[in-house]
């Protein structure tokens, strides 16, 4: 097999069978608490996308950087990596807000309410950590270059990260015209749509044990 | 609109509960003001979520109730869904869940004393970038002695030790609450929602852990059944969502009981 078709259906696993809400929870608190408006969701997973795929080339940058050094990756470096890349993150967001504000005053308006989350969250931090540990070999082997297989790592999560955002979104869209205990309503019930939905993922994947 | 949509047996189940609860509330309730109504057919058609309960503002003025309220009425994880990814993906075990919860905790302490004391001032943008930016350098700091002590724990949480950072538990905690109110005020909210989120974690944890290895804490329990997928993302969002409903309908008989036994109170005055 080819090292770009291995590396669609990387990319494919990683949109659907280790999709990182259902299969990891990544990105869960901020998609959980955006679903009291799902107005939001679309500019919010969009966001998102663009911001992971930012991450995972920062990531790459870093790595690369980090192997010529010669650091290896054990459990206290991916730490120093998550933190270093979330130094990035908090830069980035900055120079967005500044940006934005600045340049593009109406589209600010439009994303100023999800701007911050779509950076500031598990799923944009957690993207890059996580590639760095399951997949540098797969990275560096891409017939395109390591810079062009972290864009599209990054991309295959921002994907799988807004299919699970229209999934909640109309999911959501039905639930709240249901008539459910009045304990149910809200949160708990979106919980368990959630944990539903990552039944069913977890089946794609065949996993029955741990995360 | 064709007329066979105005047939209640064409109408969709949505459409057809709002009819028949207005029906219901000009029947037998006319004596209730427009308003009133208004808000019984949002509520039992269940059209919008009580909003109120994300995002408190203000919260309570002092210590003791802010306390009180990270714990029970505000708790972050039941009712905010703060910290729900930390819970699924690291609560594997009461040890893990404990070391998580203990960092998250001192975390949280000290950026909402931050946020209260220093950080209210600046304008919003820098601000959140101020709290990522704190808690990932106490972080540092903590790793250095956590992995001389506690490197097993640490490597099983895995990515999930730096997501501590970024998740809502130490930004909108310390956005929504701390700078609204004084250092004293934000250090007891924290000290309340991290026991809050401790206690959930920890619950959460204990149970995966004894349905996937039968033990608690590493103390074995006789268990000789065995669920391994408790281990995986789904069980921990089912759980919650039980746990989540429980705590609602719990404040709320507390509520209502507390309210009742106020009116009982203000009769026997009379």
């Amino acid at each position: 097999m080819s090292g770009f078709s291995q590396f669609m259906i990387y990319a494919l696993t990683l949109v659907f069978s280790e999709n990182i809400l259902f299969s990891r929870g990544l990105g869960s608190d901020v998609l959980l608490r955006t679903a009291l408006n799902p107005r939001q969701f679309t500019k919010m997973g969009l966001l998102l996308t663009a911001y992971t795929v930012i991450s995972s080339v920062i990531g790459w940058a870093e790595d690369l950087g980090m192997n010529a050094l010669g650091i290896g990756i054990g459990s206290d470096m991916l730490l120093g990596r998550a933190l270093i890349y979330l130094l990035c993150l908090t830069l980035l967001y900055l120079l967005s807000d500044g940006v934005l504000k600045v340049y593009f005053p109406h589209f600010f308006a439009d994303v100023a309410e999800v701007l911050p989350f779509s950076i500031f969250n598990t799923a944009v931090l957690g993207a890059p950590v996580l590639t760095a540990r399951m997949n540098t070999t797969l990275l560096s082997g891409f017939s395109g270059g390591g810079f062009l297989a972290a864009v599209l790592v990054g991309l295959a999560v921002g994907i799988g990260f807004m299919l699970a955002v229209l999934l909640m979104a109309e999911g959501i869209r039905q639930i709240e015209s249901m008539d459910l205990p009045a304990a149910f309503s809200g949160l708990p019930a979106r919980l368990l749509y959630v944990g539903l939905l990552a039944m069913a993922f977890s089946a794609f994947s065949g996993r029955q044990t741990g995360i | 609109m064709p007329k066979s949509e105005n047939r209640p047996g064409r109408q969709s189940g949505y459409r057809r509960r709002v009819h028949s609860t207005l029906v219901d509330l000009v029947v037998r309730q006319q004596g209730r003001s427009e308003e009133n109504s208004l808000r019984g057919v949002a509520r039992t058609a269940n059209i919008r979520d009580t909003l109120e309960e994300y995002y408190p503002k203000q919260g309570a003025k002092n210590p003791a109730q802010a306390f009180a309220d990270g714990i029970f009425g505000n708790n972050p994880v039941l009712f905010n869904a703060l910290g729900v990814v930390l819970i699924v993906g690291s609560a594997s075990t009461v040890k893990n869940a404990s070391l998580v919860a203990l960092v998250a905790g001192l975390l949280m302490v000290i950026c909402e004393f931050c946020a209260s004391l220093i950080y209210k001032r600046l304008p919003p943008a820098l601000r959140l970038a101020c709290y990522v930016v704190t808690s990932a350098a106490v972080l540092y700091l903590l790793s250095l002695f956590l992995f001389d002590n506690y490197s097993a724990e640490v490597s099983a949480v895995g990515i999930y030790f730096p997501l501590i950072c970024v998740t809502g538990l130490v930004t909108m905690r310390a956005e929504s609450y701390a700078i609204h109110n004084t250092p004293l005020c934000a250090v007891a909210d924290a000290l309340g929602g991290a026991l809050g989120f401790g206690a959930v974690i920890i619950f959460v944890g204990a149970l995966r852990e004894l349905l996937t290895l039968g033990t608690v804490g590493g103390l074995r329990l006789g268990v000789t059944h065995f669920f391994p997928s408790a281990n995986l993302a789904f069980f921990t969002f089912l759980i919650l969502a039980v746990f989540c409903a429980g705590a609602r309908q719990a404040i709320a008989v507390y509520r209502r009981a507390k309210r009742r036994h106020e009116e009982e109170d203000k009769e026997d005055d009379r």
